[in-house]
């Protein structure tokens, strides 16, 4: 992954529980302490390896650390350093959906050999406000990443939203996961 | 007509800002994109009502629109609310020909302009990359702000690196020499006691507590070396030296240790060099020192040669040195890592003594801090060759150039001048130059009479020795400026210490100047030239000037014999030699008496009166074995039997050397 990805890691556990714990998370990751740069490509097991160390240091399960992850992607990373683009995007969950895809299709232009997951967005049948959302992704393990990007995404864009995971399915190649989203 | 919708539809997938102008500049067609930002846009209305032209700035017609150039095209709503970015063709719907913009938002003016309109994705076709050019943009600042970080990270961390590594070759530096003190107790003693009548087995013993303490004082003294040039002792303090004599003293004193060993220890310097340079003799000492040392602990049989020979890498300022041993060489991979610190070797060495590690380490700071090179080549089993490259002044030049100057700044100077000295022989031969340069001179034998006598007397200048019993020359001085400043009585410190250190205390405390013994006429002169006026009625050509400080040891340097009698005349010389010899032996006896009544502090008095005396008449040897006694009292070293018993040798040959000089023609 990109450095950008463990630069947000560090930022979220730098700015809940200090420098002194990221520093003991690094640590006990074994990963090298040489800083993170943007758009510089590191190892997807560095990430993985970071995640697994927080959860262990911080007593969380690993699903709870990786969604506290996703809400502060979209605060911290997506909105900060981003916001024109996430605007441009969508001015609800529901329309964000929709242009993801296509927000990430320009993110590959730019971070080259980026494979970013898909979105699909389905109405449920009967309902007005309620849809499945349907995560591909090539990556194993990020679930939970991704309910909490959807929660994130919820409370940028005030929207009052129920979300709830309905299968995951990890047993082939990559993933496919899948959400039912409630707007109220 | 279905061709003509299918074109503007296909348009309409590849722009999302599509407007299409009449021949009469009014308004036929505007896409949802279009209309939505700019208010008012709609079939009819004229163009240019609705959009001043950015870009090509010489389009401001209806007939340039029609006749568009195949350029960028940056169009701007005339109320400042949307720009747009984009190409004019020229397109026929129904028959009737139109202009039309193709384009999207110009994102970047939106974004600095009307930062509250938020645009979306879908306004953008997808082959449009200034969103790309966003992300791109926002990823580079990021970037950046990654690297600044980074960056001040780094510096934080190399600041605290440097801190704490300057704070701890300082606490290295201060521990050393804490624990050296003590240690040089523990190796007196041991001395002292290897002097009394003791049963083998203690014998045994002490000889053992013996080498251990000497070696563990090595390890100190390294450690301390090393210290002092982490924390930025680099300062080179170059003196005028001889290349020949540094060679023999280097190998003297190291060759008990290659005798022991069987080795064979030679020196040799090329017949192309100088005799004398001018170069940090300290430093280059101990360089040589080191790497004889380490060719002697690492050659089991053999020999050991010392060279000096012209560079061959340099541009001819450089002088090679070179310590070639056959003894056990070093690996080809271990040859690059010997000069790092605490590297005492791979592989097979459980027979040999490995050192310290620091040993090279302290050469290669030295050569680096003297701007030289250094390298080794080596064969396993056959030896190797350690060599420096150094920017080693020749002193031929520099001597003929102080020749010269003193020559022209020869004239004899008026004034009355306070001689302090506690010897006898110094403030004779002090008096006789000062008075051939038309002086007056009065005497004053220990500090607190030159004190009163300053105190109750005009004088125009001060020569002030430093070392004397009661009360010594820095503490005089001191006295001194209590009721004269430097400018009322200048004050010349005259020294046997030869040291930048020294000279930082003498002129710290109050001395105008500084000058090291023996006394050379012309250097004095143009010493207190500064100070005193010249008489200009008088002046005589200056005599040879003796070389000072080249402390190398030939039992006897008749260039400063030559000089002297140059300077004060043959019957006078003759004075000065009886004076030396009742001296010498009246010294010699008051420090053999306080040897034995085990008194440290006499006999380090005496020996430096002694080694002061001998160089003032040329005794270069004596002179230099009574400041290496001294050297080890003052560190707190026991004079031993030996030590005693070469000193009278020397002082024996050099008043023999001095009989034969004087009796010669």
């Amino acid at each position: 992954m990109y450095g950008l990805v463990n630069s947000a890691l560090k930022d979220m556990i730098v700015n809940h529980f200090g420098e002194e714990k990221w520093q003991a998370i690094h640590r006990h990751s074994q990963v090298a302490d040489t800083g993170f740069l943007t758009m510089h490509r590191y190892d997807d097991r560095i990430t993985y390896q970071l995640a697994g160390a927080a959860a262990e240091l911080l007593g969380a399960p690993i699903d709870d650390c990786m969604e506290m992850f996703g809400r502060h992607w979209v605060a911290a990373v997506a909105v900060r350093d981003f916001g024109t683009l996430m605007d441009a995007t969508g001015s609800d969950t529901v329309s964000f959906l929709r242009n993801v895809n296509a927000l990430h299709d320009r993110i590959t232009s730019t971070f080259i050999d980026y494979i970013p997951p898909e979105f699909a967005l389905e109405p449920v049948a009967g309902y007005r406000d309620r849809f499945h959302v349907h995560y591909h992704s090539e990556r194993k393990g990020l679930t939970a990443f991704v309910t909490g990007l959807l929660h994130g995404l919820a409370e940028h864009f005030g929207d009052d939203i129920e979300i709830h995971s309905i299968s995951i399915d990890d047993d082939g190649e990559g993933t496919h996961s899948i959400f039912e989203i409630t707007v109220q | 007509m279905s061709e003509l919708r299918l074109a503007r539809d296909q348009l309409e997938q590849l722009f999302t800002v599509l407007i299409a102008i009449a021949e009469d500049g009014s308004i036929s067609y505007a896409s949802s994109t279009a209309a939505r930002y700019v208010e008012g846009l709609s079939p009819g209305t004229a163009f240019f009502d609705h959009f001043d032209i950015v870009r090509p700035g010489s389009i401001n017609t209806v007939e340039g629109l029609l006749n568009p150039p195949p350029s960028l095209f940056l169009i701007r709503d005339r109320r400042q609310r949307f720009a747009a970015r984009g190409q004019l063709v020229n397109v026929t719907w129904d028959g009737l020909e139109y202009a039309c913009f193709c384009g999207s938002p110009w994102l970047f003016w939106m974004d600095t302009n009307c930062p509250d309109i938020k645009l979306g994705i879908e306004d953008f076709p997808p082959q449009d990359s200034q969103l790309d050019q966003l992300f791109l943009m926002n990823t580079e600042q990021r970037m950046v702000a990654d690297l600044e970080k980074l960056n001040s990270e780094l510096q934080v961390a190399k600041r605290a690196a440097e801190e704490a590594q300057v704070a701890k070759s300082a606490l290295f530096a201060r521990m050393s020499h804490e624990m050296r003190t003590p240690l040089n107790g523990v190796v007196s003693a041991l001395a002292l006691l290897s002097d009394r009548p003791l049963p083998e087995e203690a014998r045994k013993l002490l000889r053992l507590a013996d080498s251990s303490s000497r070696n563990l004082l090595h390890v100190i003294n390294y450690v301390l070396d090393i210290s002092r040039l982490e924390i930025g002792n680099t300062e080179l303090d170059p003196v005028l030296f001889n290349l020949s004599g540094l060679l023999k003293s280097v190998t003297d004193i190291v060759r008990a240790r290659a005798v022991e060993k069987g080795l064979e220890l030679t020196w040799h310097t090329s017949p192309q060099l100088n005799e004398t340079y001018i170069g940090d003799k300290a430093k280059l000492r101990q360089c040589l020192l080191n790497l004889v040392t380490n060719a002697i602990r690492f050659t089991p049989a053999g020999s050991i040669v010392v060279r000096a020979a012209p560079s061959t890498v340099g541009d001819g300022d450089m002088l090679r040195l070179e310590v070639e041993d056959t003894g056990i060489g070093i690996r080809h991979e271990d040859q690059k890592r010997i000069f790092q610190p605490f590297w005492t070797g791979s592989g097979d060495l459980a027979m040999v003594d490995r050192g310290t590690g620091l040993g090279l380490d302290i050469v290669r700071r030295n050569v680096e801090a003297m701007g030289g090179q250094i390298g080794v080549a080596s064969r396993i089993g056959k030896g190797s060759l350690f060599w420096m490259e150094l920017p080693l002044e020749p002193a031929e030049e520099i001597a003929q150039e102080d020749v010269t100057r003193a020559a022209s700044g020869s004239a004899s100077l008026r004034g009355r001048v306070l001689l302090v000295d506690d010897n006898e022989t110094n403030l004779l031969l002090g008096r006789m130059i000062l008075e051939s340069l038309g002086l007056s001179v009065l005497e004053a034998r220990d500090g607190s009479s030159a004190v009163s006598r300053c105190h109750g007397e005009a004088f125009d200048l001060v020569l002030m020795d430093i070392s004397m019993p009661d009360m010594d020359g820095i503490a005089a001085t001191r006295e001194i400026r209590r009721f004269a400043s430097r400018e009322q009585l200048p004050i010349v410190a005259l020294t046997a210490y030869a040291s930048s250190e020294e000279r930082e205390r003498c002129l710290d405390t109050g001395m105008n100047e500084y000058l090291t013994k023996p006394i050379v006429r012309d250097r004095l002169a143009e010493q207190l030239a500064q100070w005193l006026a010249s008489d200009d009625s008088a002046t005589e050509a200056a005599p040879e000037l003796a070389l000072q400080g080249s402390s190398d040891a030939p039992a006897l340097d008749e260039a400063v014999l030559a000089t002297l009698r140059a300077q004060i005349g043959d019957s006078n010389l003759g004075t000065v030699l009886d004076q030396f010899r009742s001296e010498v032996s009246a010294r010699w006896e008051a420090t053999r008496s306080a040897w034995q009544r085990d008194d440290p502090d006499t006999v380090r008095r005496e020996v430096h009166t002694l080694s002061s005396t001998c160089r003032s008449l040329g005794l270069l040897a004596a002179g230099e074995h009574f400041s290496e006694l001294e050297g080890r009292l003052r560190d707190g070293i026991a004079l031993t039997a030996e030590g005693l018993g070469e000193g009278e040798a020397l002082l024996r040959e050099g008043v023999d050397l001095l009989l034969a000089y004087r009796s010669e023609p």
